[in-house]
């Protein structure tokens, strides 16, 4: 097993518990779609959000077939309300 | 440096001095301050949180296509995060341009694209002691950068 790096944003870190997240996962390269998946299953709060969840590496915005490899942190993203 | 996102209160006139040009006969300057009433409901404060790495890159790729669009002499835009009080200023946006027409909708894009791309969420408090996240706009595929 592998563990994945995650980031909470807005009322995400809210319904999770927390900003920084793991998950464990059986390996790397993981499509960003699978680690959503799995994600959702270990934490039930967050899955009303996720559809609506952008995913970004870095600082760029990531689309869900996007491979994650180790050392990847996975920020998510829920709707924004800046300004 | 510009630095777009700040913690501290923001300064009106630091963004006057360093968009300063002879060459713009027009000055365009957009404001959003806090609310004390939002959707029927009286806010007695606000926080704004941020993903940082991309709410600074996405506010300077704004401040360019403001420029390039519209072709204005410059486009200056900062947000406020962290704990704000009623009336405190959250975004300020500085448009220069040769004529006011150009001003006037560069700026009018800044704002309106800052609240749909840049990953800032604003979490109010209300009068009764509750808090609510307040509801977003998603980020759309248009501002994926890369490609799978």
């Amino acid at each position: 097993m592998s563990t994945l790096k995650l980031q909470c944003c807005g009322m995400l870190e809210e319904a999770c518990g927390s900003f920084e997240r793991e998950l464990k996962v059986s390996g790397f390269p993981i499509r960003v779609q699978e680690a959503l998946t799995q994600f959702a299953e270990a934490n039930p709060a967050a899955r009303e959000y996720l559809p609506y969840v952008a995913c970004a590496v870095r600082d760029e915005i990531v689309v869900r077939n996007h491979t994650l490899n180790e050392g990847d942190t996975l920020v998510l993203l829920p709707p924004v309300s800046g300004g | 440096m510009h630095e777009r996102i700040r913690r501290e209160p923001l300064s009106l006139d630091a963004l006057l001095t360093v968009t300063q040009s002879p060459a713009t006969g027009a000055l365009t300057i957009f404001a959003g301050t806090v609310r004390r009433h939002n959707g029927g409901r009286e806010v007695t404060a606000l926080e704004y949180s941020v993903y940082e790495p991309l709410a600074e890159r996405r506010l300077e790729e704004i401040e360019r296509e403001a420029e390039r669009r519209f072709g204005v002499t410059c486009c200056r835009i900062q947000h406020r995060v962290g704990p704000l009080d009623i009336g405190d200023t959250s975004v300020m946006i500085v448009v220069r341009a040769p004529h006011r027409a150009e001003a006037f909708a560069a700026a009018r894009y800044a704002i309106d694209t800052v609240k749909h791309t840049v990953p800032v969420w604003k979490r109010e408090t209300y009068a009764d002691g509750t808090q609510s996240y307040v509801k977003g706009c998603p980020l759309h595929e248009d501002e994926v950068t890369e490609h799978a």
